[in-house]
Parts: C-alpha cells; sequence; structure tokens
C-alpha cells in the first residue's frame, strides 16, 4: 500500500531547519555585536570622563594661572620628578601643583597611580584628578619670548584609565594633551 | 485513529488542516528573526551613533585645546615677532615659541592648525574698523584655526581669534598715555609775587601751556611764620576760604591742602593766584606754592619770598 507523504511534514521539517539554520547565521555575529556594543559603550563612558576631567583640570591651571601674581621657576621643579609647580594666586596666597604617587583601591584590587595635586597656602591639599585616573606624565615648561620674558607655560598631560582588575593594566580610555597657558603681563617671575 | 496533524499543532502554532499551512509557519519564523534582525540593526545603528558622537565629541575638545593652545603661543611672543601671515604655522623649542609660514600644520589625526597674524586698523577714535581708518602700530589680529575630520569623514573647523596689544611700548597714538597735567603747567613767581596790604598774596601766574586744559585739584601753600590762610583766589573766582566755598573750614595753618574746587585752566590760559590773604602780615615772609592736578600730578615751586608787604595788619 502506498502512503503519500503528507507534505506538511516535510516543510515543517524544513522549516525547522531553515529556523535553526537562520537562528545560527544571525547568533554568532548577533552576540558578538551586543558584545561589542556593551564594551564600546562602557569604553565611551570611561573615555568620556577621561576627557571631561582632563578639560575640568587644565581649565582649572588655565584660570588660576591667568589671574597669577607671580610664578616661581625657580622654587618649582620642572625637569625632574617629583614635579611641581609654584605660583602665587591673585591674593598672594602661595599655590602648589604636583603629581604624587598614591595607591587606591578599586574592585579589582589596590593599584598604584598618579594624581594631580592642589594646595592653597596652609590649607589641605585636595585632589584635581579622580582616584581612577592615572596622570602617566605631568610636564610643565617655561615659555618665553625673545626678551626672555616669561610668558606662558606649557603643559603636556597624559592620563589613563587603570582597569578595576588590573589586568589588562588600562582599560584603553587615554587622555593626551600638549597646552600652553598664557600669563597676563601682571603676573611675575619669582 | 489520531490525526498526525493534531500532534504538530504544538509546532505549527496555527494548524489549521490547510496544506498550505507550512508556508505560513515559514513566514513567521522568517517575520520573527526579520524582527530580531531588525531591533539588533537598530540597536547597532545606536552604538554607531554613539561612538561617532562619542568621537566627534573626543575631537572637537581636542581641537578647542589646539586651537587655545595656538592662540596662547601667539600671545606669548614679543609683540615685534608677529609678522603678519595667512600661513602661520607654530613650532615649540628651547622653551620659546617660533611662528613660521608652513601652515596648514598636522597637530594630530586628521586635525591641522594654521594661524594668522594680520594688522588692525582703527578710525580716529581709536575704534577698530574693518575698512578705512589707518594701521594701529600697536595692534595686532591673532586667529588659530583648526581644521578636523570626524570620524564619519565630516570636515569641521575651529576658530580662536584675539586682539594683541603692544600695551607696554606703544608707538602709535591710541595707547600712549596722557602728558602729565603738571608738565603744562609753569607757575611765575620770580617777578611778580606781590604782598598787598602786607598780608594779600597777588600776581603769581598760572600758566597752562599745553595743547588740553589741566584741572587743578588741590592747592597747598607753606611759609614760615605763624599766620593763618584765610581765602585763595584764581583770577576773580574765590576757590577756597574759611567760610567755604572749599574744604577744609576755618582759617588753615601751612602746609594745609586747600580743595580747589576743580579750577579748570584752559590751554594757552593765564590765571592769577590772587587776593591770597592771610591773618597777619607776611612782609619778608618765604612761601611755596603746590599744585595738584586731578591726574595726581602735582608741580611745586621752589621757596620764594613776594615783594612788597611792609603794611602792618597784627
Amino acid at each position: 500500500m502506498k502512503h503519500r507523504r503528507s507534505p506538511i511534514l516535510g516543510v515543517t521539517l524544513l522549516e525547522t531547519i531553515l529556523y535553526i539554520a537562520l537562528l545560527a547565521i544571525i547568533f554568532p555575529p548577533t552576540v558578538a555585536a551586543l558584545l561589542r556594543l556593551s564594551q564600546e559603550t562602557s569604553l565611551y563612558d570611561v573615555q568620556h570622563r577621561m576627557d571631561a576631567q582632563a578639560g575640568t583640570v587644565l581649565s582649572q591651571l588655565t584660570i588660576d594661572l591667568t589671574q597669577a601674581g607671580s610664578v616661581s621657576i625657580s622654587q618649582s621643579t620642572l625637569t625632574s620628578d617629583p614635579r611641581s609647580l609654584r605660583f602665587t594666586d591673585s591674593a598672594g596666597t602661595t599655590v602648589i601643583v604636583d603629581r604624587p604617587t598614591t595607591t587606591v583601591t578599586l574592585n579589582g584590587g589596590s593599584q598604584t597611580i598618579r594624581r594631580l595635586r592642589m594646595q592653597r597656602g596652609s590649607a589641605a591639599p585636595f585632589w584635581l584628578t579622580d582616584p581612577d585616573i592615572d596622570v602617566s606624565s605631568f610636564t610643565v615648561q617655561a615659555v618665553r619670548n625673545a626678551s626672555s620674558v616669561l610668558t606662558g607655560l606649557r603643559f603636556h598631560l597624559s592620563a589613563v584609565m587603570p582597569n578595576a582588575s588590573a589586568n589588562p593594566p588600562y582599560r584603553g580610555a587615554d587622555f593626551v594633551s600638549d597646552v600652553t597657558v598664557g600669563l597676563r603681563p601682571q603676573t611675575t617671575e619669582t | 485513529m489520531t490525526d498526525p496533524r493534531h500532534n504538530r499543532r504544538g509546532l505549527v502554532l496555527r494548524g489549521s488542516g490547510s496544506e498550505g499551512e507550512g508556508g505560513f509557519v515559514l513566514l513567521e519564523a522568517l517575520l520573527a528573526i526579520g524582527t530580531l534582525a531588525f531591533f539588533l540593526m537598530a540597536a547597532n545603528g545606536l552604538a554607531f551613533i554613539a561612538k561617532v558622537g562619542s568621537g566627534r565629541t573626543h575631537q572637537a575638545e581636542l581641537a578647542t585645546w589646539t586651537a587655545q593652545e595656538g592662540m596662547d603661543a601667539l600671545q606669548s611672543l614679543s609683540f615685534s615677532s608677529l609678522t603678519n601671515t595667512t600661513v602661520g604655522s607654530l613650532s615649540f623649542a628651547g622653551g620659546r615659541w617660533t611662528l613660521g609660514t608652513s601652515a596648514p600644520q598636522t597637530v594630530g589625526t586628521n586635525m591641522t592648525r594654521t594661524v594668522k597674524v594680520s594688522s588692525v586698523s582703527r578710525d580716529g577714535s581709536c575704534n577698530v574698523v574693518t575698512s578705512g581708518g589707518t594701521t594701529d602700530a600697536d595692534s595686532k589680529k591673532l586667529e588659530s584655526v583648526v581644521a578636523w575630520t570626524d570620524v564619519a569623514g565630516r570636515s569641521h573647523t575651529t576658530t580662536l581669534s584675539s586682539l594683541r596689544t603692544q600695551w607696554e611700548n606703544p608707538q602709535g597714538t591710541c595707547f600712549k598715555p596722557p602728558a602729565a597735567q603738571s608738565t603744562q603747567v609753569t607757575i611765575d613767581f620770580t617777578t611778580a609775587g606781590q604782598w598787598f596790604g602786607g598780608k594779600q598774596l597777588r600776581m603769581v601766574y598760572v600758566t597752562n601751556s599745553g595743547t588740553s586744559a589741566v584741572v587743578v585739584d588741590k592747592v597747598k601753600l607753606t611759609w614760615t611764620n605763624g599766620r593763618e590762610i584765610q581765602q585763595l583766589f584764581f583770577g576773580t573766582t574765590k576757590i577756597w576760604s574759611s567760610s567755604g566755598p572749599g574744604t577744609p573750614s576755618g582759617t588753615q595753618q601751612s602746609g594745609t591742602d586747600l580743595n580747589a574746587q576743580n579750577l579748570t585752566i584752559a590751554a594757552g590760559q593765564t590765571v592769577e593766584l590772587n587776593k591770597t590773604q592771610f591773618t597777619g602780615s607776611m612782609g619778608g615772609t618765604t612761601l611755596t606754592l603746590k599744585l595738584t592736578f586731578t591726574d595726581g600730578s602735582s608741580v611745586t615751586t621752589p621757596p620764594f619770598t613776594p615783594t612788597g608787604g611792609n603794611g602792618s595788619d597784627d
């Protein structure tokens, strides 16, 4: 006796195979895309924080230095670590900017990083950078005109974001900038 | 007998007994996958937009800092080093910025900077004008232009501009400070100072030989006896007396600043220190006269002894 195959069974199997095949094709890149999306979103957030933090620090230095009464090149340590910059603000208070090394505790453990710090007069020093940003490079150069008058300061700032688990060491976000801050005529060199 | 199609209802979902239902199942599956793919593509699109936006923001911030650095570098140069150029480039060596002419200068990935220096024209009132006027020897217009291409390939430009003034050594007229008022004034006390009635000083002449008016803020006389001053005239105007106008009130001892009521002496005008009266005979007394002007400058005579003064009013 001849049985006629129901076309539904065959088609359903084919559909199932097709369905699985399509899913097999679509799922891997989809999952990969989602993972990449998650990672990149995290990186954008970190990068954005880096930009904002570095911008804030440079703006703070620019504002302070354009109002400075004097800049003490001789008492600053501009060419060797630990670097420091010493100037007086508009009220005559001595301001010191330096980059000490400090240990911070992140989710993945403790890490040694370098942070920018500012101290005004005898007040307690305060941090200019967040504890999860490592200021890997901070250099200051005196800028002079043709008459050797101090007319500005040139900063090189490099910062990276340590990884919470310390492996790999950085999260891939960094900020590098060279900024020259022009001093106003009332600012003298001491 | 069980209809095998009934067992497939769970799989087919919408089994209707029609042989054509297999096509509907495939369509549904494709629709579901298509919908999923659509949403995933949308999510990827959002991620791409976020990436582009983040990258553009990052580059825009770097461009702003780069342009600002160009501006500050120009400001750090000596005024004499600012030669006009539309293709200026900057290099830093030995603690000094140098202005070159090889712009556009590559300053980062997909980023160039051009600095420009140009002359500034001002009108007769020293206001900056874009056409006409005369070139101001003490001003330069500075521009820092940063051009960059974002991750989407679009071109952007960030431009900062400012004026630089040679305020410390101005050569033109707009920034030269006016001459001190005292430099325009001479006091003639040697030939004409005389006592009238023994206690009233007249005929000391103050001349403004300059090209602009001067304004006397204070007058101070010193003398060598214990008399006190009662009144002070310049020309026919009483500018101070013990009972007013002016301050301080009451007769005053030697060396007191008397408020001159902002006495104005026009350019080329000569006024007489007139009817300056004391409380007693001043014959033979030696005086000095100091005029302090509203700009803070002052002129003081050396000690002089007016003629006359033999009257006795003690």
